[in-house]
């Protein structure tokens, strides 16, 4: 129980940032997308497990990013959306390089 | 004149279709189809933001475009199974499954919105 209210928490509060986001500025998304990216990299980087992963990671990461915003975005062209996309990735691929704890 | 009860209003819609769309990825996410689980989950987001493009501004927009769409599509959990792929030194699949995501989320968007690829 305390697991789906933590993930409804999450899923909200990352939705709701990034409604806001969006709201108040032209790059909102890409702010949104980015700032999510990289904290899924410290997670998976940092090697969060448990419900705490499930909840940070897949609800409030994954609510406070959007694909289909970035893919739907007719402003940007293909080049730029390739390019927004690409940046997430790469963001979350070297935050999470660079917390994971030296062997 | 958008006024603060308006506001409010579509913050709730926003966060009760959000609820919807990321309760769906998860699900997507318990049937065990690996990357086929996220790509699904963004290309019918991107399906459904599309599909509600053409379709004039309204409340219910932000219900379901920014809450389910933006919900059920993720670019995190895409970057979070490339990290995974790279690190079990699958680099040419890590580049595909980008370049199928995005490919298929494009051509979704388009067929949706009913235009031609």
């Amino acid at each position: 129980m305390l697991m789906v209210v933590g993930f409804a928490l999450a899923a909200v509060a990352g939705g709701v940032c990034r409604h806001l986001l969006v709201r108040s500025w032209r790059r909102g998304l890409d702010l949104a997308n980015l700032a999510g990216c990289a904290l899924a990299g410290w997670v998976v980087g940092a090697g969060v497990d448990g419900s705490v992963r499930t909840i940070v990671l897949t609800a409030g990461c994954g609510s406070l990013t959007s694909f289909s915003g970035v893919l739907a975005d007719r402003g940007s062209g293909r080049a730029g959306t390739v390019a927004r996309v690409t940046a997430g990735v790469v963001v979350v691929v070297v935050v999470a390089s660079v917390s994971r704890p030296a062997a | 004149m958008v006024t603060s009860r308006e506001r409010w209003c579509e913050v709730a819609l926003v966060a009760g279709g959000v609820m919807l769309g990321a309760g769906l990825r998860a699900g997507l996410g318990e049937t065990g189809l690996g990357l086929g689980a996220t790509l699904s989950a963004n290309v019918a987001g991107c399906a459904l933001a599309g599909a509600l493009a053409r379709r004039s501004p309204d409340r219910w927009r932000a219900f379901w475009l920014t809450g389910v769409a933006g919900g059920l599509s993720t670019l995190s959990a895409v970057g979070v199974e490339v990290d995974g792929l790279l690190a079990e030194g699958r680099a040419t699949l890590a580049v595909g499954y980008v370049g199928v995501s995005i490919g298929a989320g494009i051509g979704a968007v388009r067929l949706a919105g009913g235009r031609r690829c």
